[in-house]
């Protein structure tokens, strides 16, 4: 898409704004649309699109026929980009809730500046940190950001503030995937890509309805199959939903179930034969956890007595083969069968599937394996499946966790923006990380807080408690998102706690937000986002900012400006850096690369208001984290050149599979594999001894049914971009409950009727949905959370993989009953 | 009653004009009543009770062959399904969209265009076509959307006479 420079100054109408988005990429087409390159901002994917602008107005988007990951293809979530800015109830200023002019938790959001919201803003945090230390404030952020937003946030909050009370969203969405990578490879992300799908014989998803929810990576998958005959792709699910669709087989297992099949699987695996056991010994290690681990509920909750390992639930010891052996030998076909409801004939095809040495085998999962109270345990379990059979690290061979945001891999999870994290997979508890991260960051030593943080659900449960009094949300619908939200809307609502939500739409948690910041959209910034297969992908400003939003970038570093070194750090360290007196946060972190990064020569808001290019600033001072240690990514310019590059990006070259000799430069000659993650254990990765344990909160006799929660194809998250387009509202106008045919006939209700679902926690009522998209088996329930409408997170439970930390959205215990219609609630 | 009414209004009038809003905390005029509305999320209630139960909303019964087309969101966007899909599949298979939509049929169905085409048959990557069109319900739009004047009107069909 190249225009010379002839073309350019011809089209003398849109010259202006060419120049404003800048060449190459940029090119005119006819009716006055100027086209640049960029990504979709929905899922974990992340399929190029090209942007159309006229007017400084995005007026069309299409699939970028040149991009790499979807070749011009998108879904229709993706065709309908041009509209996701464009809802009449966009944010346009900031909001204080006030009563007669003064700020009162109990009045009405009323238009403000930012310079009044600031102002309350910075009273709030001084007065926390003041009375009760930097502890008491948080951050929630988002694998939504851009790359350098979640940079800023881990600057400010941690090098800044000095607390390591930041979390992501990510945190219910890739927090077991990340630690079942730390505990199986010692290093985080796919070493695999999606080029995987086009060599494989097998595509087998676990609990993964990738048909809805990576559709451009299964239209991949369908290619595959469809092209190929002896390509098969099975679907194991708890539902019966699309992705079987095409499937050759589906496998319908009771929740939880998973463990005990991954167990299985191993057990036949060895039991015939099919080890590859010159890999698994040159390769492996073998690894037991403990298994009193509890749920990560409150100390207090009855599953969480007895339960020595709670706090400790990472422990481990170094075992051996026979010992593993051993322990899966316990998962007979006739076990798995039980736990699981498949037959044995179900689970032996599986299981033969993964055993045949010629299959090459590529397992999808996300959500289902991730958001589960034995999250790291089950991403270990299927690790184990393509460890004893060397399918791993190599083409068609891949054990394939999928992201679910667009950039929680290229933010959240490469960035740090965790309660433990710093950048590059390093950690705030180890000495030898912080001082990296102090030197590069030019802080005396000892800024860096070696606690760790609040994680997501510690966060709320703070909040509950007030011992965390500020709360700032960026990119994110904590108060649709959480489990258990009752809770966490009353702590919301207590006096002692100020909330503050950046948003671009009123939201359920601007419903609660006591300041609300008006924020741009990903077209309305230059902008990073890393996704599912390491691919960080770059994009320019494409309009200009309206009324007085503004980046969540621009939002950090201008509020980092009132914080000076000196009320935020101790006497010894300022002491110890008597050059920094009188310098804020903002000199410190952002401000003393002005010099260095001129501003660019295209649209760019950021640089305008800061006066110089902070973003790459922040990309060029970020990449020393990862380059020489497994993260390397290229400079900044690059990127802009580019459709994304796989890191590591070693010499200029990007990484399509790691792990692997001669794909990996990270792997020395002669060595075939290295899991370098392990360097001090041999770089060999973990195979994991965990055994199957039932979910934290089961049906019973009160409350009778499972209640799964997930997503549809039409909408993203909490909505609040698709529900304000009107053809992908029509599509699906609100969440329905999806009932079995004849559990829907035995209490009377039939398709479309109200019905109200109900736990412990709280319920919902909605329109009954049968025999939709996702047939439900007998005793389960399907909601899924897009609809600020339906509440399903008030029914749901906050109880946590113990090792990640991530909530199980997808097993709780409900009752279910026909509405009449205009019954009070 | 009306006089006793007046007569309690003016002191609390006065009052509440003696009443003047802290230096510290930023001053603004009381918001009207529309503006208070104008920040809503998309739901009826508070964040603690229940919110009103949507309308039922119903997607179309209209049989495939001459359902009308609907309108684009804009030059070249996807378009959406104006007709019933109930009974219809994609599996393996067979495509059953196709049924009416392959190239060449004749049934004044838009047809497959070039860029789903692999030679003379539809692209497997484009095969399943419910990842990008989809049936339209009645529900009504819970908010305006600026772009909604790039729509393109629907073109009719043509349907070839026999």
């Amino acid at each position: 898409m190249k225009t010379t420079r002839r073309e350019f100054l011809k089209a003398s109408a849109a010259a202006a704004v060419l120049a404003s988005v800048g060449l190459p990429f940029a090119a005119l087409a006819d009716d006055g649309i100027v086209w640049d390159k960029s990504v979709c901002r929905f899922c974990g994917t992340g399929c190029g699109v090209l942007i159309g602008v006229r007017n400084n107005r995005v007026v069309a988007t299409k699939g970028d026929p040149a991009a790499p990951v979807n070749k011009g293809l998108n879904c229709i979530k993706g065709y309908f980009l041009s509209k996701i800015m464009y809802g009449q109830d966009r944010l346009k200023k900031p909001l204080i809730r006030m009563s007669n002019g003064k700020f009162d938790k109990a009045g009405v959001l009323t238009e403000a500046t930012w310079e009044e919201a600031f102002n309350l803003m910075e009273n709030r945090f001084k007065t926390a940190i003041k009375t009760k230390g930097a502890d008491s404030v948080a951050m929630f952020g988002s694998g939504q950001w851009t790359i350098w937003e979640g940079y800023a946030a881990v600057k400010f909050m941690k090098a800044g503030l000095r607390t390591n009370n930041l979390d992501p969203n990510a945190r219910h969405c890739m927090a077991s995937a990340v630690a079942g990578f730390m505990t199986t490879f010692g290093i985080d992300e796919p070493m695999g890509c999606y080029d995987d799908i086009e060599s494989a014989d097998s595509i087998i998803l676990w609990g993964a309805n990738m048909a809805e929810m990576h559709p451009i990576l299964f239209s991949r998958v369908a290619n595959r199959k469809l092209s190929n005959s002896g390509v098969k792709l099975f679907n194991m699910s708890t539902i019966h939903n699309r992705s079987s669709d095409i499937a050759d087989q589906t496998f319908i297992f009771a929740p939880q179930s998973d463990l005990a099949i991954a167990n299985y699987i191993a057990n036949y695996i060895i039991k015939s034969g099919a080890v590859n056991e010159e890999f698994v010994s040159k390769h492996c290690n073998f690894k037991k956890g403990v298994t009193d681990i509890g749920y990560g509920l409150r100390a207090e909750h009855p599953k969480e007595q007895g339960q020595a390992n709670r706090s400790s639930a990472g422990k481990s010891e170094m075992v051996n083969f026979a010992e593993y052996k051993k322990f899966v030998s316990e998962y007979t076909a006739e076990k798995a069968a039980e736990i699981s409801g498949l037959t044995e004939d179900e689970l032996l095809t599986l299981a033969k599937e993964y055993a045949n040495p010629k299959r090459r085998i590529v397992s999808f999962w996300t959500m289902g394996m991730n958001q589960h109270t034995r999250g790291t345990w089950i991403n270990n379990l299927v690790y184990n499946i393509h460890l004893l059979t060397g399918k791993i690290a190599d083409p068609g061979n891949s054990p394939y966790s999928l992201t679910g945001q667009p950039s929680a891999c290229g933010t959240a999870r490469e960035v740090g923006t965790f309660a433990h994290r710093l950048p590059a997979d390093m950690v705030v508890k180890k000495p030898e990380h912080r001082k990296r991260a102090e030197e590069i960051w030019d802080l005396p030593a000892g800024t860096i807080n070696p606690k760790v943080g609040t994680h997501a659900v510690a966060m709320m449960r703070a909040l509950e408690d007030k011992k965390v009094n500020v709360l700032w949300v960026q990119c994110a619908n904590p108060f649709q998102d959480f489990a258990n939200l009752e809770p966490w809307l009353k702590a919301a609502k207590d006096p002692a706690n100020f909330i503050i939500v950046s948003d671009v739409y009123p939201s359920a948690s601007t419903e609660v937000a006591d300041v609300v910041l008006p924020t741009a959209m990903i077209y309305e910034k230059e902008g990073a986002y890393g996704n599912a297969e390491r691919r960080t992908q770059f994009w320019k400003q494409q309009v200009a900012v309206k009324d007085d939003r503004r980046s969540d970038l621009w939002q950090i570093a201008e509020f980092s400006k009132r914080f000076k070194l000196e009320d935020v750090w101790t006497k010894e360290l300022m002491m110890a850096r008597p050059d920094l007196k009188g310098k804020t946060i903002y000199d410190q972190m952002f401000g003393r690369y002005e010099k260095q990064f001129p501003s660019p020569n295209w649209m760019n808001d950021e640089a305008e208001a800061f006066g110089f290019h902070i973003q790459k600033a922040m990309w060029e001072e970020y990449r020393l984290f990862g380059n020489g240690r497994g993260h390397d990514l290229a400079e900044y310019d690059r990127y802009h050149k580019e459709h994304g590059l796989r890191w590591p990006v070693v010499n200029g070259k990007e990484t399509a599979r790691r792990f692997r000799e001669g794909e990996d430069p990270y792997v020395p000659a002669g060595k075939g594999y290295s899991f370098y993650g392990n360097e001090k254990t041999d770089n060999r990765a973990n195979i994991w001894l965990r055994p199957y344990q039932p979910a934290a909160e089961s049906p019973d006799v009160e409350y009778p049914l499972w209640l799964c929660t997930g997503r549809v194809l039409e909408h993203w998250h909490s909505g609040t971009m698709t529900r304000r387009v009107a053809e992908l509202h029509k599509a699906v106008p609100y969440a329905t409950v999806s009932i079995h045919p004849e559990e829907a006939k035995a209490a009377g209700i039939s398709n479309g009727d109200a019905v109200k679902v109900e736990s412990r926690r709280g319920h919902i009522v909605a329109h009954a949905e049968i025999g939709g998209r996702n047939k439900v088996p007998k005793g389960t329930v399907y909601v899924p959370w897009f609809d600020e409408g339906v509440l399903i997170n008030k029914l749901t439970l906050d109880a946590t993989c113990p090792i990640s930390k991530q909530t199980d959205y997808k097993k709780c215990a409900v009752k279910l009953s026909k509405v009449a219609v205009g019954a009070a609630s | 009653m009306k006089n006793l009414y007046i007569a309690l209004l003016i002191p609390a009038l006065l009052f509440a004009a003696a009443c003047t809003p802290a230096a510290e905390e930023p001053q603004k005029p009381k918001v009207t009543a529309p503006e208070a509305a104008a920040i809503k999320a998309l739901r009826s209630n508070s964040m603690f009770e229940e919110s009103a139960l949507a309308d039922a909303a119903t997607y179309s019964e209209e049989q495939p062959f001459g359902s009308q087309r609907l309108p684009r969101a804009f030059k070249e966007a996807v378009p959406q399904i104006p007709h019933s899909i109930e009974g219809l599949s994609i599996t393996a298979e067979s495509n059953e969209c196709l049924g009416c939509h392959e190239q060449g049929k004749g049934y004044g169905a838009p047809e497959v265009p070039a860029s789903h085409m692999d030679g003379k048959q539809l692209s497997n990557a484009r095969f399943l076509c419910n990842l990008c069109h989809v049936p339209q319900s009645n529900a009504k739009p819970l908010v305006k959307n600026e772009n909604d004047k790039l729509a393109i009107p629907a073109v009719k069909p043509k349907v070839e006479t026999e």
